[in-house]
């Protein structure tokens, strides 16, 4: 450090201090600081669902809930750290140790590729993925995206911090409003798009958003965020095969995952997944929370039969064709998601990226363009990016960046 | 759990109240300091005491892993700071957070006053947030660049280019009130 740096930084410094060295009061008593901890442990409980890609559920055969005690016996509460609740009949392998990092996640100079082949949003602008843009008129903002035929649904809130989840027509026009906890959630194709209200009723659009049906309340203290839908028709009888579920998850007292179906019922999901956080023929979710926030998960072929667990990363979602899936830091706190890995479905880490070390680079929401891509918006020096992330760790933007605070996030990418 | 005696009854100390009575001292010793240095990342009172009530929550659930004493206030200082910079991933509860005053800052000031201090201030508050912290605790905390960056959780370099970059910024702006020379003249 030079002589300059070193006067100015004692100027600073003093500056500071003239600030605040005269506020010597203390505000805050343990009871504070407990009402604190509890509300984060419910956050935290819901938060980990965020991100949900299109999903599909099959139900345990357990008994109808009746009110917020249900099947299954009692509460696990949290984990201390002993194993892991698997439900299958072997020991379930715990993949790792993680190894050292593969490269840094520094997204400052990168190349510019294709633009997302999905759909996103620059700020009010909605791009599909042939390249043609809408511009949304009645929402002053998005927070999520999903697109429904050639319409589409939107995340947003009313300026008083109440959600809501819009119906927008092919032309950006919003239409109806419905008032929205956590997240909106898509059938495998997209042709369905599911929420939940903040009192726990399930809502889900459909057929280019021409049919709005209500499908049962799920029970249990909210938060409640959608995860995912099973199928394209939640229609009952249309065909012989119509009929859908959508996955919630509550947090309260009791994180779990419930299924709410279109022939009348709402279920657990079992198999010892308290939230899950991704589906694509096989399930993966957390199994344990832990009172410091991290979290331990596993993949499990079906409800119970794990296949391997983690206690390392959050597993927020398939690839297209099931063969990996894109994983973030167990906690996912702080700066952000700090640490961003791509698996195999073995569990075997195939790229880990650590971006909350020297590049600053944050990477929120994280979605599979493809088999071998990732996408996900990015934060770094004061530029947001969409950077599309390869198998081998390439990466190259996919919108490059813009400059922008780091309270204005512009860019959502499609839920899927 | 231990049992102690006390004139005859028999009270039950769970490791839950020792815990619980660790925390209220340390409440107590450390608060105040602690609200201060929220203050400077916020740049609003309840602002600061919002996010210093999250850093304290965190910080009691995971009290009991906080092996060694004399790290907490690290500890503490590297949960505020991340729960300052995670406050952007929620939108919509930003826009709950007040601020006292709105920076201008675009605002170039050249002399020289007795309001230099306000000033300064006024202008540390238009920082990126990971610039303002490290000034925060380079030059209010008074901690080393290696403390700074184990907060942070970033290099040593990484400190001292975002230190350099505020100071810039703030020189650029402000070149009078940076200068140390006329402070020391009062002297």
């Amino acid at each position: 450090m030079n002589q300059q740096h070193h006067d100015e930084g004692q100027r600073l410094g003093r500056a500071l201090h003239e600030q605040v060295d005269s506020m010597t009061q203390a505000p805050l008593g343990l009871d504070d600081v407990r009402s604190r901890a509890r509300t984060l442990q419910r956050r935290r409980r819901i938060a980990v669902g965020v991100g949900m890609l299109a999903a599909a559920g099959i139900l345990v055969p357990t008994a109808l809930v009746v009110g917020d005690g249900g099947p299954g016996g009692t509460d696990p509460g949290y984990a201390t750290g002993g194993p892991s609740p698997s439900v299958s009949t072997g020991p379930s392998p715990t993949i790792g140790p993680v190894p050292a990092p593969t490269q840094d996640f520094d997204v400052s100079d990168l190349p510019t590729g294709a633009a997302p082949a999905l759909a996103w949003a620059d700020g009010l602008t909605l791009h599909r993925a042939d390249g043609s843009t809408v511009t949304v008129k009645g929402v002053d903002r998005i927070h999520q995206l999903a697109a429904m035929g050639d319409g589409w649904v939107v995340a947003t809130d009313d300026g008083q911090g109440n959600l809501e989840a819009v119906r927008l027509a092919a032309d950006g026009t919003a239409g109806d409003r419905y008032p929205l906890d956590g997240d909106l959630a898509t059938s495998p194709e997209g042709q369905v798009v599911a929420w939940a209200s903040p009192t726990g009723e399930v809502t889900v659009v459909q057929s280019g958003g021409t049919e709005t049906l209500t499908l049962p309340r799920v029970p249990g203290a909210g938060p409640y965020s959608a995860a995912a839908v099973t199928s394209e028709d939640c229609v009952e009888g249309r065909t012989t095969d119509a009929g859908c579920s959508v996955l919630v998850t509550t947090t309260g007292a009791r994180p779990q995952t419930w299924v709410s179906t279109s022939h009348g019922l709402v279920d657990r999901l079992g198999g010892g997944i308290r939230t899950l956080t991704a589906y694509r023929s096989f399930y993966a979710g957390i199994t344990e929370y832990h009172p410091d926030l991290t979290t331990c998960s596993q993949l499990q072929d079906e409800p119970g039969v794990t296949r391997w667990q983690t206690c390392d990363f959050r597993l927020v979602g398939f690839s297209p064709d099931n063969e990996h899936l894109v994983a973030v830091g167990s906690i996912g706190d702080g700066f952000g998601d700090g640490e961003l890995a791509i698996l195999d479905a073995t569990g075997t880490p195939r790229v880990h990226l650590l971006s909350s070390r020297d590049s600053f680079a944050f990477s929120l929401g994280q979605v599979w363009e493809d088999d071998s891509h990732v996408l996900t918006v990015t934060y770094q020096d004061g530029r947001w990016a969409v950077v599309r992330v390869g198998l081998d760790g390439s990466m190259e933007y996919a919108v490059p960046p813009v400059a922008g605070s780091d309270a204005d996030r512009p860019f959502f990418l499609q839920v899927r | 759990m231990h049992i102690v005696a006390d004139t005859g009854v028999a009270r039950m100390t769970t490791a839950e109240d020792r815990r619980d009575a660790e925390f209220t001292d340390y409440l107590r010793a450390r608060q105040p300091r602690l609200l201060r240095t929220a203050y400077l990342l916020t740049g609003d009172r309840a602002g600061a005491e919002d996010l210093l009530q999250t850093s304290l929550a965190k910080l009691y659930l995971s009290w009991d892993k906080v092996n060694r004493r004399d790290s907490v206030d690290a500890y503490l200082r590297r949960i505020m700071v991340n729960e300052h910079h995670s406050l952007w991933r929620r939108p919509w509860r930003r826009r709950e957070v007040t601020v006292d005053r709105v920076p201008e800052d675009a605002t170039v000031i050249d002399e020289y006053d007795e309001g230099q201090d306000a000033r300064l201030w006024e202008l540390v508050q238009t920082l990126p947030r990971r610039q303002r912290a490290v000034v925060v605790l380079r030059y209010y905390e008074e901690l080393s660049e290696a403390e700074t960056a184990e907060v942070m959780g970033c290099s040593v370099g990484t400190v001292k280019s975002q230190a350099s970059r505020a100071l810039a910024a703030l020189r650029t702006r402000a070149p009078r009130s940076l200068d140390p020379r006329p402070q020391e003249d009062e002297r």
